[in-house]
């Protein structure tokens, strides 16, 4: 996340929807940035901080659901809140299994909106300290050697170590030894914490005899 | 007669065009005949030369409505600016076809209808200027030579497939049957398919009969010819197969009263020549009479193995190997020739002797005379010599009394034959002649041996001797039988018409009048005859009728009243009925006559407000749905606005609640709540004019501004759908007459059914093309062209009421956009697109009062 101020997208094509919602947004103390259409917004270069896009379902160019299965598909952080003059049920149901922080049908209450504005942004936040979080497990992760790499994998599958040592064709010091440095290089004191940094980092455990 | 003036005028033209319309497909054998031999008497006929256009409808496969007008639409497009003098309908269908639409298509040229069924003829109502051959299937006469030939037959099967004309005759056969019951009973095999059917024929037992009606269709739904089905049938038939067509006989029935299509097809033709040479012979007349005659085919009779010594006389024998008659039928008919010749030379020698004696010179004369032109018109005649009491009689006119070639004839012998009621009028009128020593005309009917009732028409005269005094009568007669059943036939036919019939002469009185006439006015026939019609008339038309009716006699013509006005008719009670009125002259012996049909219309009339009013609640409900259609539309719309109103409310509320207001921007908040809210209004104001009942006003309207209008405003429709709608406006468009808010609605209706049909069409190539276009006579059109699902199968089925294609759909709209379109002078219609999609357009006339 960086330290980077919390930022609001408007895509919408009626001028008077796109304006007045970026007067509401700034009285509630937001930066906020409109967008006439998806392409527009898509030819913006991602914000690299907690992000959230307040989208019309319905765009002259592409339609916001298909906005946002795209933005999913390139790992955007930004969360949505939908916007929609039809109130169309169905409609939101998809948006909202896809993730939708909500769908609110125009017109709306300031504090319905801002309520999921912030919501979105806590959740954007959340995602990009999670991605903060796995990055730097990566970087202490490529600091193993491939032989404590090895180890590191059998470990966090819950062999023990003579398993390891028959498994690696060592001597059971060693692998005491290289089990020590991963424990010691990835900053953690025991097994348990040691399996759920791998789950974080998505490292999958290798079993002996495989 | 009636029409004869207005065919003279035609027929000065050396080359008439001839309009054949097949009610069947051209590939079945009976029509093939027809053609054939329509082709023939056409192309041998020197004057008028006749061009040929030939049209095969095919209504077996293409049966109703839809069809039936894409069909009239198919005809009046090809036949556009071509001149057709004369059309032939060819069966039944077509001839519905041609009398139901006689006014859309060639009005001006007369039916000469072929191969329809007496039946069929009945249940339409001909125009005055139809006729035509009447052809029928004798099935009584079939099922008598059935019996004949297999006089031990206990069940006759009867094959018959699923076609409207297979059913027609079906029935038919099956009533027939219900008469030989219970000697001879039917089973039937319909509703089979070929296969089917020849299964079961091959297993009726040998003694049975199969009895083969038509099928043109089988019970499977494939379409068939009759004679290709008859072929599979007699190859696997152990029993003796019959039927009614001449075709069948070429695939080895064994027989029956065979109609033949190409010999109806011929009389048609040639009695359609006679008509555009100016010459009208109504339908019905011995001219235009077909008669089946029995045909036994010799080697089926054999196969069958069935004795030809069963076969009833007068029966014709097909594809009989050359006997001894045929061999030296020349030989036989010229010794035949020369005993008649020497019979004839006995018999006029013994008239000349009968005469000689006392006739003058010239008397014996204009006898040979009239001796030569009776034996070449058919007539009998006879001599009475009244001093011996002795009768001559030529050959013919014995067969007409039913006396023996020898048979001693005299006064008494000859009375003993006429019917005793007929007897008194027939003498008085002889001794008339006798008296004034002049003419008698007179018709008795006369009783032959053997019971049957024959109709006489004597004509004669009495001359006298040089005393002054009668000796010799010279009578001819006639075999007026068919006439006479004619007349009665007539006299049956309009008292059982279900419309009223009048026959008025030139003084303006009622001469006769039918039963539905009497109930019709609520008159006895007693208290109306020989009253004037003017009786019939409601006060205020009195005074002027004589004048009109003096005009209407003097051109000759049919033609009907009330067409376009409203007619009454005063019954006896003095209320009115409306009614309407078709008028033909009839030349008679008793002058020139008006035959008058009637038509009560009063059910008709209220049957009219009935669907007026139902056309109104329609309108009023189409209405309901464009609006529930455009009530989406503007729920988006007025969204907008509301959403920008609150948004910017509540900005300012919250600038406000931190401290953070300043006047600028509190007041740009509020301009931003202005121009919404005004936005909002406009919307309204939008609906209000939509729904206001303003359609009575019409003022020029630019098209090309319509539509953008509404391309504007189907714009979040058209985002919702992912379609595209592109305008491409004519600029030298002319201005139209017309309600600017009903043609929104119309072009509203049309652009959203195209949205609706592109829902499978791929996104990216969902678009609608909104073109308006100057024709060249200077209309306006407007063409909505989508690429969506295409029309379907019968494109006239979406303009009609309740049709629809979406499962919410009330399907009005097109309806109801035909009829605004309609209102305004224009057409609407539909077509599919090259490249898939379809297109619907209308066009509507120029505003003539305001020139572009």
């Amino acid at each position: 996340m960086k330290g980077r101020e919390p930022l609001v997208f408007v895509v919408d094509d009626d001028k008077s929807v796109r304006t007045s919602l970026a007067r509401l947004l700034e009285s509630d103390g937001y930066m906020v940035e409109s967008f006439v259409s998806a392409a527009e917004y898509l030819a913006r270069k991602p914000y690299p901080g907690a992000a959230c896009l307040i989208l019309d379902v319905l765009l002259p160019d592409l339609d916001g659901l298909t906005l946002q299965r795209e933005l999913e598909e390139q790992g955007r952080k930004e969360q949505i809140v939908f916007i929609t003059g039809h109130g169309d049920i169905p409609m939101g149901v998809r948006a909202m299994k896809r993730g939708a922080v909500d769908f609110l049908a125009k017109p709306f209450l300031d504090d319905e909106l801002l309520g999921a504005v912030s919501q979105a942004l806590s959740r954007s936040a959340e995602n990009w300290h999670k991605q903060d979080e796995v990055t730097q497990i990566q970087a202490r992760v490529a600091t193993l050697t491939p032989r404590e790499f090895q180890v590191f994998r059998l470990v966090i599958a819950g062999s023990l170590n003579k398993q390891i040592a028959a498994e690696l064709g060592a001597a059971l010091r060693t692998i005491k030894t290289h089990r020590g440095r991963v424990m010691h290089k990835l900053g953690v004191e025991s097994v348990a914490e040691l399996v759920r940094l791998a789950e974080k980092a998505g490292i999958d455990p290798v079993r002996t005899g495989t | 007669m009636l029409l004869t003036a207005g065919f003279a005028h035609a027929s000065a033209e050396a080359e008439k065009s001839v309009l054949v319309l097949y009610g069947e497909r051209g590939d079945l054998p009976a029509i093939e005949a027809v053609e054939e031999n329509i082709r023939k008497v056409f192309h041998s006929s020197a004057s008028p030369r006749v061009e040929l256009y030939s049209e095969y409808l095919d209504f077996t496969r293409f049966s109703g409505e839809p069809n039936e007008r894409s069909t009239l639409r198919y005809l009046q497009e090809r036949y556009a600016g071509r001149r057709i003098d004369l059309i032939v309908p060819v069966t039944g269908s077509a001839l519905e076809f041609a009398v139901v639409h006689h006014h859309e298509l060639f009005p001006s040229a007369p039916l000469v209808f072929c191969a329809v069924d007496q039946r069929e003829l009945e249940k339409l109502v001909l125009p005055a200027d139809a006729t035509g051959i009447i052809g029928h299937f004798d099935l009584e006469r079939t099922i008598q030579l059935i019996l004949q030939l297999q006089p031990e037959v206990a069940e006759i099967v009867c094959v018959a497939g699923t076609a409207s004309f297979d059913r027609l005759w079906a029935d038919e056969t099956a009533k027939v049957m219900e008469r030989f019951r219970p000697k001879v009973l039917a089973r039937w095999i319909k509703d089979k398919s070929i296969a089917e059917t020849v299964d079961e024929v091959s297993r009726v037992p040998k003694t049975s009969a199969v009895l083969f009606v038509s099928m043109l269709r089988d019970g499977a739904g494939q379409s068939t010819s009759s004679v290709d089905v008859l072929r599979d049938l007699v190859r696997a038939s152990k029993s003796p197969v019959y039927g009614v067509s001449s075709q069948f006989l070429d695939v080895g029935i064994v027989g029956g009263a065979i109609f033949d299509f190409g010999e109806n097809g011929r009389k048609a033709a040639e009695l359609a020549l006679k008509v555009l040479r100016g010459r009208w012979v109504p339908y019905g007349s011995p001219e235009a009479e077909s008669q089946n005659p029995l045909v036994i085919s010799w080697p089926a009779l054999r196969r069958a193995e069935l004795p030809e010594s069963r076969v009833p006389a007068g029966a014709e024998v097909w594809f009989k190997p050359p006997g001894l008659w045929e061999t030296h039928r020349r030989f036989i008919l010229i010794v035949t020739g020369a005993v008649v010749l020497q019979a004839a030379l006995i018999a006029s020698l013994l008239a000349e002797r009968l005469s000689r004696r006392r006739a003058e010179s010239s008397l014996r004369q204009s006898e040979e005379r009239m001796n030569l032109a009776a034996d070449a018109a058919g007539l009998g005649m006879e001599l009475w010599d009244m001093k011996k009491g002795e009768v001559w009689m030529t050959e013919k006119g014995r067969t007409l009394f039913g006396f023996e070639r020898d048979a001693h004839l005299d006064s008494a012998t000859i009375t003993a034959r006429v019917h005793p009621d007929d007897r008194p009028a027939r003498d008085a009128a002889i001794k008339e002649s006798i008296n004034t020593q002049g003419e008698y005309s007179t018709a008795y009917r006369v009783v032959l041996p053997n019971g049957h009732l024959r109709w006489i028409g004597a004509r004669g005269r009495s001359f006298s001797d040089g005393n002054g005094k009668v000796s010799l009568l010279l009578g001819v007669s006639i075999d007026v039988t068919r006439q006479r059943y004619a007349e009665d036939r007539f006299k049956l036919v309009v008292e059982a018409s279900p419309n009223g019939i009048l026959l008025v002469n030139e003084a303006g009185l009622i001469v006769l009048l039918n039963a539905c006439a009497e109930k019709l006015f609520g008159y006895k026939r007693e208290e109306i005859l020989g009253r004037p019609i003017e009786t019939l008339l409601p006060e205020r038309f009195r005074v002027q009728h004589p004048t009109r009716r003096g005009q209407f006699l003097a051109p000759p013509t049919a033609r009907s009243m009330g067409v376009g006005r409203e007619l009454f008719a005063l019954r006896k009670d003095g209320t009115e009925i409306p009614v309407e009125i078709g008028i033909s002259p009839i030349q008679s012996e008793e002058g020139l006559l008006d035959l008058a049909v009637i038509v009560d219309i009063s059910a008709r009339k209220n049957a009219e407000a009935e669907a007026l009013q139902y056309r109104e609640e329609l309108e009023r409900q189409g209405r309901l749905e464009i609006l529930g259609e455009m009530a989406a539309s503007l729920a988006h719309e007025l969204n907008q606005p509301l959403t920008g109103i609150m948004n910017s409310a509540s900005a300012g509320r919250r600038f406000i609640a931190r401290g953070r207001a300043d006047i600028p921007k509190l007041d740009e908040l509020l301009e931003a709540v202005v121009g919404d809210a005004q936005r909002a209004g406009g919307i309204i104001r939008n609906i209000r004019e939509m729904t206001r009942k303003g359609e009575g006003v019409r003022t020029s309207v630019d098209l090309n501004a319509v539509v953008s209008e509404v391309a504007l405003f189907v714009r979040s429709q058209a985002l919702e759908r992912h379609c595209v709608v592109v305008t491409e406006p004519d600029p030298r468009l002319a201005l139209v007459k017309a309600n600017p808010v009903l043609l929104q609605q119309v072009l509203l209706n049309i652009i959203i059914n195209a949205f609706e049909s592109m829902e499978k069409t791929p996104p990216e190539r969902r678009r609608v093309i909104v073109r308006t276009q100057r024709e060249a006579n200077g209309e306006a059109r407007v063409s909505v062209r989508d690429f969506g699902i295409g029309l379907p199968e019968e494109p006239e089925r979406i303009f009609r009421q309740f049709f629809s294609t979406k499962a919410e759909g009330m399907g009005m709209g097109l309806a109801l956009a035909r009829l605004i379109i309609a209102s305004h002078g224009g057409g609407l219609s539909a077509s599919n697109a090259e490249g898939g999609g379809s297109c619907v357009y209308f066009t509507l006339p120029p505003d003539m009062e305001r020139p572009v």
